[in-house]
């Protein structure tokens, strides 16, 4: 780095004609960094010109170290030419620089972890895939999952959700198994059946979406859960289909699915629990 | 939330007591020199908060749910000490 930065101030007091010879002389990472440090001191006056771009935002903050007190919204402003293009960008700046108390949870940045699951503008989504909507004039609110008990400002209390997700056993279940000690083979027609599915990231943006779901927490299962329970009945290498469809006959584990599909219209990845679910119950039926 | 009149109990001030109760029964399964740990943790979680008004349902509700969810946590068998 040293190096790099001494050669920039010889350059720049060096006529066009040596530059070749400096290039050639200096280890081939400095000899780049120096050609793009000549670049942005060319370029920085001209962004410098550009006039910041606030954004405003509406964020959700509840601390429980005060339990008596009220939730509220606290608004802030976002210079979108300093900030990544993602909401998780936006709210990591904020955190950094505004208000260090604001609490949510994220760790991947790209959507595979659902850590960052919120509710943005009215849509439950991933922070870390929902872009900044550039439009000034418009206040970007962000609350918690809905109808979820909150921790803290934007984190939610999902332990129901993952004892729902431990109660239908998510894991393979076989009497037997291959007579060559080798793995349990599937075809792959089989295999096709599980794409739509095993993506589920567990995120709860489809489950805290369905009303019904708002309603009956304690008892439905919820579209998150029950996609990964069709998950493992369509799986062919699962023995248990018989036993998991028990588990499932009652009126409220899966029959509070009234089509509502919010899920579907909110995952953010793309999967459709709605369809999962009429899966389900047309083969509870047959 | 202080009980003054302890004849007629509400459904909430029920509730709380039924939680502490419930704690001082598994303070009963710790073992013998960490009890009393336990008993100062519990004490001073509860005494904590005696100043809410007993109208404040969402905060007592609140309490009430971190107050369960800390008890089914600190009654699992691993956990034999508790720091004070």
């Amino acid at each position: 780095m040293n190096t790099c930065r001494t050669s920039l101030t010889v350059m720049s007091s060096v006529i066009a004609g040596s530059v070749p010879r400096m290039m050639s002389s200096s280890m081939r990472a400095g000899a780049i960094s120096t050609v793009r440090g000549m670049a942005t001191a060319t370029s920085e006056p001209a962004r410098a010109a550009n006039s910041p771009r606030m954004k405003k935002f509406k964020i959700y903050r509840w601390n429980p170290d005060e339990p008596t007190s009220k939730p509220s919204m606290q608004d802030f402003e976002v210079d979108l030419n300093e900030c990544g293009p993602m909401m998780l960008d936006a709210i990591i700046k904020i955190k950094n620089e505004q208000d260090a108390t604001l609490t949510f949870r994220r760790s991947c940045r790209e959507g595979i972890c659902g850590s960052c699951a919120m509710n943005i503008n009215g849509t439950n989504t991933l922070a870390c895939l929902c872009r900044i909507d550039t439009d000034l004039t418009q206040t970007t609110k962000v609350y918690p999952l809905p109808h979820m008990f909150v921790v803290k400002d934007l984190v939610p209390d999902l332990t129901q959700f993952y004892k729902q997700y431990k109660s239908i056993k998510p894991y393979l279940q076989r009497k037997d198994y291959p007579a060559d000690g080798k793995e349990t083979l599937q075809s792959i027609e089989d295999r096709k059946k599980l794409d739509g599915l095993y993506e589920c990231i567990l995120c709860a943006c489809c489950s805290t979406s369905c009303p019904s779901y708002w309603w009956n927490q304690s008892e439905y299962l919820g579209p998150a859960i029950l996609l990964q329970t069709y998950r493992w009945l369509v799986d062919s290498r699962d023995q248990a289909t018989e036993e998991r469809k028990l588990a499932l006959e009652n009126s409220m584990s899966l029959y509070r699915c009234h089509t509502i599909m919010n899920c579907s219209r909110t995952c953010p990845k793309g999967l459709n629990p709605g369809l999962a679910i009429a899966q389900i119950k047309k083969s509870m039926a047959l | 939330m202080v009980v003054k009149r302890a004849g007629r109990l509400t459904g909430l001030q029920r509730d709380v007591l039924s939680l502490y109760r419930s704690c001082l029964r598994a303070i009963r399964k710790k073992p013998p020199e960490s009890k009393r740990n336990f008993l100062i943790f519990t004490r001073r979680q509860f005494h904590q908060h005696i100043d809410i008004s007993k109208s404040d349902f969402t905060t007592i509700e609140y309490l009430l749910r971190k107050g369960h969810h800390q008890l089914e946590t600190y009654s699992n068998d691993g956990v034999r000490n508790i720091a004070v």
